[in-house]
Formats: structure tokens, sequence, C-alpha cells
């Protein structure tokens, strides 16, 4: 999941990004208020964390131009004013949650997985796909009674995928929802990731989950079309590989 | 605690109880002394009238005394007239009686049947002891005293004869009182009343030719008090009996009611009547007058009395009343009057901590509860000015603190989720330390300005070179600014000699050197000038070449937590407090601070300080 980080305090944004990135978040960076603006217009964040206080253009004027201009990412107010009426204000303006400093690194990242969560109409922390369980809070996987161990990078590809379950995701839907700006340009990644996964997931099951439309992206099969995709894994595993042979 | 209606009330009462008791005490006065006035006229005319009636009552004492001694008088005529015409009729007469019956008639055609001439022989200028009578028989109720005169027995009446036969008369028991006729029949025992009576002497001389009778109150031991009357009066006697007086035609005639008595021919034998009553009798109408008279001033002194105790009562209801009424309205008045402070009390007593405003309309006020109102209001003002500052300066404070402590906390969060190297948790403890130092610096400021703000007047005043001051406060910054790649110059003209706290004047030039190199350009110059003021003390000059400072920020960088640059902060060293300390410091010098910017040029602050 990308998430967008306006704060200007240095230590924290660098202790910020290290421990999003370390949960397998993409995260972006701004360090005032006309940056993240610019970021926030051109990127569709999964969720933005915004410090109120910024330099430049603060951040409840920020919300406000943004709900106002049609930007309805999840935000979340992150800011050192813990009074009430801040936090009304923050609410009024658009934020989504709210969250005072100093906080736990936990509470922060239980809050955005909620609010991605939320983005996706769902609130059972549970994805389940077939005999596929994702515990969205925990970040763990299982499929059967087997509990696959995932890296976060691959744990974030899965449950962009089971988010998306039933439809079909584009590599840049991927790459542009699990990298961030620093990030290689190249959506090789990607292909590269869905076979780590399709090792872990669907190697040694009956029906595989991860499918391939070609010339489309990848789909992780919704819950009513196990019996089409039961001959495909094998093909798909091949064609999966050739984009990044490329 | 006292009201205030109360108490006005009270002032009020004591006024009005002392007003109308003057009132009244006037009223009173007045009132007595109309009442004494008329009283003392009531008592003089009763007195008038009582003295009036005293008189009155011994005149007709007098009156009656003087009818008494008439009716006495005119009775012992007709009874002499009777005896003598007796005698006349039944005595053969004489030569001399025939010829005096003769002259009788002759002279005296004209006496009316009542009449009786007597002439008495002793002083009878015919002289013997002839009595000559002239006697016109009438009918009287004397019968008895004619039957008894009817058996004289020689015929002839002497003197003492008369005088019995006239005591006898007289011995009837129709006069109470004493009375003592004297005659010349009876010289010698004058007539008498019934009863034990002591001898009156005859004292004829007070009587006036032209008085018949006098009034004197004779000291008569047996009697007691009395009054005696003596009248005279006359027995005819016909005129050729020559008797006593010559005729006295200038009286009058009659004599006061004892009877039409011609006395056409003189007067005759007198008779003295003296009249006695006892005085008590006098003293008992004027007792009763007197009486009648203590009755009256009795009255008249209970009726002025029984005014004065109705007008009394009359003021003091009126006093009543009026007091009550005014007291009614004054509490109402006072309470019409002090509306407007209530409406002021209430609309204090509205105001909390929450609501710092003072909701009244103005329009409800007096002219002297505007100042009142006005002072509140801008001390209210204030007070809201200075508790929003507050809380601003709260909110600022933790947002301050708050911000580091999320770093850190942040970072150390991150650091502890998973095993790291070696290195990575020297750079996390390095990156700790970097924003524990910003935090301490930050806690140190805030203590400073909260030292300041408990502590005003803490200066220690010593003689101090600013010159000198100001090369140590250069050579200190002098490798921050290098190590920011600015030049920091100085022009020091000393020695600039002042009283002042030296390390809070180095702390305002620290203060002023830092700012600059933190606000400065890379590449930029710092000037640090100090020259002796006009008239003593030191002017100081920090210069940089910065960004500058927009003209309407230029008044609020002196505030807490106030940044020119917002976006500066991100080293998390500036929570703007620096100005708002030197600020401080210098008003307690008793100096000022000055700022000149222009915008992409540069700033500079001059510090005035006095000697």
């Amino acid at each position: 999941m990308r998430i967008l980080l306006i704060e200007d305090q240095i230590p924290l944004i660098k202790a910020l990004r290290q421990g999003l990135e370390e949960e397998g978040f993409a995260v972006d960076t701004a360090t005032d208020g006309e940056e993240g603006d610019a970021k926030a217009r051109t990127t569709p964040y999964d969720v933005i964390v915004l410090d109120i206080q910024l330099p430049k253009v603060d951040g409840l004027t920020l919300l406000k131009r943004w709900r106002a201009g049609g930007i309805n990412t999840h935000v979340l107010m992150l800011t050192a004013r813990g009074t009430t009426e801040d936090k009304i204000a923050g609410l009024n303006s658009g934020a989504d949650d709210y969250l005072t400093k100093p906080f736990e690194l936990d509470e922060l990242l239980a809050r955005l997985r909620a609010l991605i969560r939320r983005g996706h109409q769902k609130k059972d922390p549970f994805i389940r796909v077939h005999d596929l369980t994702i515990d969205t809070a925990a970040r763990s996987v299982s499929r059967g009674t087997k509990k696959v161990s995932l890296t976060p990078r691959e744990y974030a590809l899965l449950e962009f995928l089971a988010f998306h379950a039933g439809t079909v995701v584009t590599r840049t839907m991927i790459w542009e929802h699990l990298y961030d700006e620093y990030d290689e340009n190249t959506s090789n990644v990607v292909d590269v990731y869905i076979r780590y996964l399709r090792n872990k997931i669907d190697k040694g099951f009956e029906n595989a989950l991860i499918m391939t439309k070609w010339g489309e992206g990848y789909m992780l099969r919704g819950p009513d079309d196990l019996g089409t995709a039961a001959e495909e894994p094998a093909a798909e595993t091949a064609k999966a590989e050739k984009p990044k042979k490329k | 605690m006292p009201s205030l209606r109360r108490s006005l009330i009270a002032y009020f009462l004591v006024l009005l109880g002392l007003a109308l008791l003057s009132y009244a005490l006037v009223i009173d006065r007045f009132a007595h002394e109309t009442l004494r006035a008329r009283q003392e006229s009531e008592t003089k005319r009763i007195e008038q009238e009582h003295d009036r009636n005293a008189v009155d009552a011994e005149e007709k004492f007098n009156d009656q005394m003087t009818v008494q001694a008439r009716t006495l008088g005119s009775e012992l005529r007709s009874v002499y007239q009777a005896i003598t015409e007796e005698a006349q009729q039944r005595r053969p007469l004489t030569p001399e009686q025939q010829q005096a019956q003769d002259i009788q008639k002759r002279v005296q055609p004209h006496f009316s049947t009542l009449m009786i001439v007597l002439a008495l022989g002793d002083i009878n200028p015919l002289g013997s002891a002839n009595i000559m009578l002239a006697v016109t028989v009438h009918r009287s109720s004397r019968e008895h005293l004619l039957r008894s005169v009817w058996g004289w027995p020689t015929g002839t009446p002497t003197n003492n004869l008369v005088a019995e036969r006239l005591r006898k008369s007289f011995d009837l028991s129709e006069h109470p009182d004493y009375f003592q006729i004297h005659t010349n029949l009876t010289q010698n025992r004058p007539i008498r009343s019934k009863g034990e009576h002591p001898d009156l002497a005859l004292d004829p001389a007070g009587l006036l030719e032209t008085n018949d009778h006098r009034f004197d109150d004779p000291d008569a031991p047996h009697l007691g008090r009395v009054r005696r009357i003596v009248y005279r009066t006359y027995l005819n006697t016909p005129n050729f009996f020559g008797m006593g007086r010559p005729p006295q035609p200038g009286r009058p005639a009659g004599g006061g009611g004892v009877g039409a008595f011609p006395r056409s021919n003189g007067d005759g034998q007198p008779v003295y009547v003296q009249y006695i009553r006892k005085l008590s009798d006098l003293d008992e109408q004027k007792i009763a007058i007197s009486e009648n008279r203590d009755l009256q001033l009795r009255r008249i002194e209970s009726e002025t009395g029984d005014s004065r105790d109705r007008l009394r009562v009359r003021v003091a209801g009126i006093a009543a009343l009026t007091f009550v009424s005014l007291v009614v309205g004054a509490w109402f008045i006072i309470g019409i009057g002090l509306s407007p402070l209530r409406k002021l009390a209430s609309a204090v007593s509205r105001v909390n901590e929450r609501d710092l405003r003072l909701v009244i309309d103005k329009s409800d006020l007096t002219v002297e509860l505007v100042p009142i109102h006005d002072k509140l209001t801008r001390s209210l003002d204030a007070l809201r000015i200075a508790f929003e500052r507050e809380k601003e300066a709260v909110a600022d404070i933790s947002h301050e603190l708050r911000t580091p402590v999320a770093g850190l906390l942040a970072t150390l969060d991150v650091a502890l989720r998973r095993p790291r190297t070696a290195e990575q948790y020297q750079t996390t403890l390095e990156e700790c330390r970097t924003i524990s130092r910003q935090l301490a610096h930050l806690v140190e400021r805030v203590m400073t300005l909260a030292y300041l703000d408990a502590d005003p007047a803490q200066v220690t005043r010593l003689e101090t070179d600013a010159a000198a001051l100001a090369e140590g406060c250069a050579a200190v910054i002098r490798p921050i600014s290098e190590s920011h790649q600015l030049t920091l110059r100085t022009d020091i003209d000393g020695p600039a000699m002042l009283a002042t706290d030296p390390d809070k004047l180095r702390e305002v030039m620290i203060n002023l050197l830092h700012n600059a190199v933190e606000y400065n350009r890379p590449g930029g110059e710092i000037e640090l000038r100090v020259h002796p003021g006009k008239g003593g003390g030191a002017v100081v000059e920090v210069a940089d070449t910065g960004i500058g400072i927009e003209p309407e920020v230029q008044t609020k960088i002196f505030e807490r937590f106030y940044r020119a640059d917002p976006s500066r902060t991100q080293t998390g060293v500036h929570a703007g407090l620096g100005l708002a300390i030197v600020k401080e410091y210098v008003n307690r010098l008793g100096g000022t601070i000055a700022v000149e910017s222009q915008l992409g040029r540069g700033t500079t602050f001059r510090v005035t300080l006095p000697a």
C-alpha cells in the first residue's frame, strides 16, 4: 500500500519512513504543504498522513482544498495539537482519522490498515478467498491449514490482489500502490514478486488462485470462478515469466 | 454584608425621622402657644365676668337691703299714720285740736285716705304734750292696731304709747332679719326685731342731705360679719307743727320705691331704719360665683389640654402616615434607582472563565455606571486576550514539546521492531541524542521565559563595558557562523560603559547573533556594531543579509512562539522563543529594541540601552 507522509520534522520522517517500509508500505514524503499538495494530486495514494502545522500551507487548508477539489484519498491527521477543538476542526475539514503526537508506531500502523480496509469497503480484517485466509490486522496468511510466511512486500502484493479479488489489476496499478517514488521505475519487479507469491501460495495446492490475464495484468480468483481456472495455473506461470524475460 | 438599598433606606429613615420630629416639635410649640394665649384670654374674660358678677351680687344684696329698709320705713309710716288717725277720730277734739283739724282740713284737702299726720309734742313748736292728729280714716289691714288704739285710756296717746304701738306692730315674725328703727318717739328704746340682738348705736352722721341711706359693715361681735344699712325717712307732720327741718325742695320725690308720698309740705320727723343682714348670704353667693368661675376655668383648662392632646395625636398620626408612605415609596424608588446596578451585577455574575464577555445593554446603564462598565469590559477583554494567549502558549509549548518527542518515540519504536546491526543502533542512538538536545534546548528556553514571568524584577546591575562584552560574544559566534559559510564582521567602538546586568546583555547579543546565523542565506554576512549612546549607555546593532521580515510581521516577531518563516522550523531548534526572550531581557535592562528589515536584503536589530 502506498502512503504519502506530509510532515516537517525530519527525524520523524526518517523514523516513520523506515518503520512503514519495514511493514510493507510504500512511503512517499513531503516536508511542506505545497510539496504535499503536488504529490497528493498526481498519485493515487491509499492513505495520506498529514501533519497540521506545516510550512507554507497548513494541513487543514490543504485538506479542505483537496476535498473541495474531489480528491477523496483517506487522510489521517497527525499533529501535536491535542485539544478537542483541534480534533473537531480536523475531522470537520474532511479527515478520516486523527492521531496526536507523540504516538505508538503500532497504533499508527493499525489505523493506517483500518483506513485501507475502509477504502475497499471491508470492515472484517480477515479476507477469505476460497481456502486462502489473509489476516490484515496480524498480517498473517494461511492456505487451508498451512500457514504461509511472506515477506512484507509479498504480503503487500497479496493483500492488494485480495482487495481486488475477482477483478484484474494492472501492473501499473500494482506498481503505483506497492512502490514509492524512489523505487526503480520498472514494472518488472511486479512480475518477480508475483512469481514469489505463486511459489508460496499456489505451489502444492490443487487450485491456483493467482491468475495472469494476458495484456492486462493479474487477478486473484474471485470466490465464484474456481472451476474454469483449474487448468490455467501452469500455463499462467509460464506466461507470467515472460515479461520478466523481456 | 450591608445592602445598598437597606442602607439608603436607613439613612433616609434617619433623615425623615429628624425632619418629621422637628416639624412636629415646631407645630406643637406653635399650637401650644396659640392654645395658651386663647386660654389666657378666656381666663381673663372669666375673671372679669366673675368680678362683675361679684359686684352685681353685692349690689343686688345692697338693693335688697335698701328695699327692706324702705319697706320697714314705709310700714312704720303707715302704722304710725293709722295710730294717729284712730286717735284723732276717737277723741273729742279740744278747741286747739278742732282748730288744728280745721287747719288741717284747710291746708291739706288733698290728703289721700291712707295718710296719717302725727305731730309729736316734744318737737312740736306748739309745746305741751299735745299731739294733734289729723286722720283720714281708711280701712286697712291694721284693724287690730286700731282696736288697741281705740282702747287708749286717756284718749290722748302719749309718745310712749305710740312707741309701744309701733313696737307691737313690728313684733310680728315677718322680719327674720335684724333691724332697729330709731324715731324721736322711741329715742330710748328703738324698735327692734325679735330675738336677742345687741343694740346698735345710731350714727346718722354719715347720711348726707342728698342721700337717704348708707351702708357699712359694723364691727358687731355678737352678730358676726354683717352689713348694715342706715336709712332715713320721715314721718309726715303737718306744716303748721313747725317741726324740725326746713323744706328741701331739691330732694327727689318718693325716695326710691317706698311709695308715692307727696311732701309738698316738707319732711317731718326723721326716722332712722337700721337693717342688718349677715354677710354670709352674700358670701354664699360670692362663693357660688367663684365656684362657677373655677368650674369654667377648669373647663377651659381641660378643653385646652384636650385640644393640645388632639392636635398631638393628629400630628403624630400624620407623621406616622407620612413616614410609612415615604418609606414604602423610598423602597420602590431606590429599587428603581438601583436597577441598572442590579443589571450590571447580574451581567457581571454571568461572566465566567468560559465566557469572559460582559453581556449588557449599555442603554440600561446610568452615567455613573458607564465608567465601571467600560473599565470592566476593557479588563475582561484584556483578560480574555491574556487567557487566549495563555491557552495559545500552552498549546504552542505542548506542540513544540510533542513534536520532538514524537520523533524520538517513532525512531525508538522503529529501531526496536526487529533486530538491527550495531551500525543501525548507533545511527538510531545518534538521532535520539540530536532530538533530545533539541528538546533540552527548547525546555531551557521555555523555562527561561517562565522564570522571567515568575520573577519580574531580578536584575543585577554592574558597571559593564558593552564593547568588551560584544567582543566576547563575537568570538563565541564566529566559529558557528563560519560553519554556516557566513562572515561575521564587528564594528565595535569602545568603551561603552553602562550599569547593567552583563549576563542578560550577553544573552541578548548571543541570541541576536544566533538569529542572524539561522536566518541568513549561505555566503551572507553578519555585522555586530556597538557604540556608546548619545546620552550615555550603549547602542548594539546586529545586521544580517537574510530573507528579511515583512512589515506586517515585524511587530509580531517578538511574540512568543511566533516564527517569521515556519519553514525554518524543520530543524527543530527554533520554537520562536529567541526574540521573545531577547525582548524580555531588553525590557528588564530598561532598554528598547527595534527592527529594520527589507525583504530579501536583510534585517537589522537595534538595542538601545540606558547608562
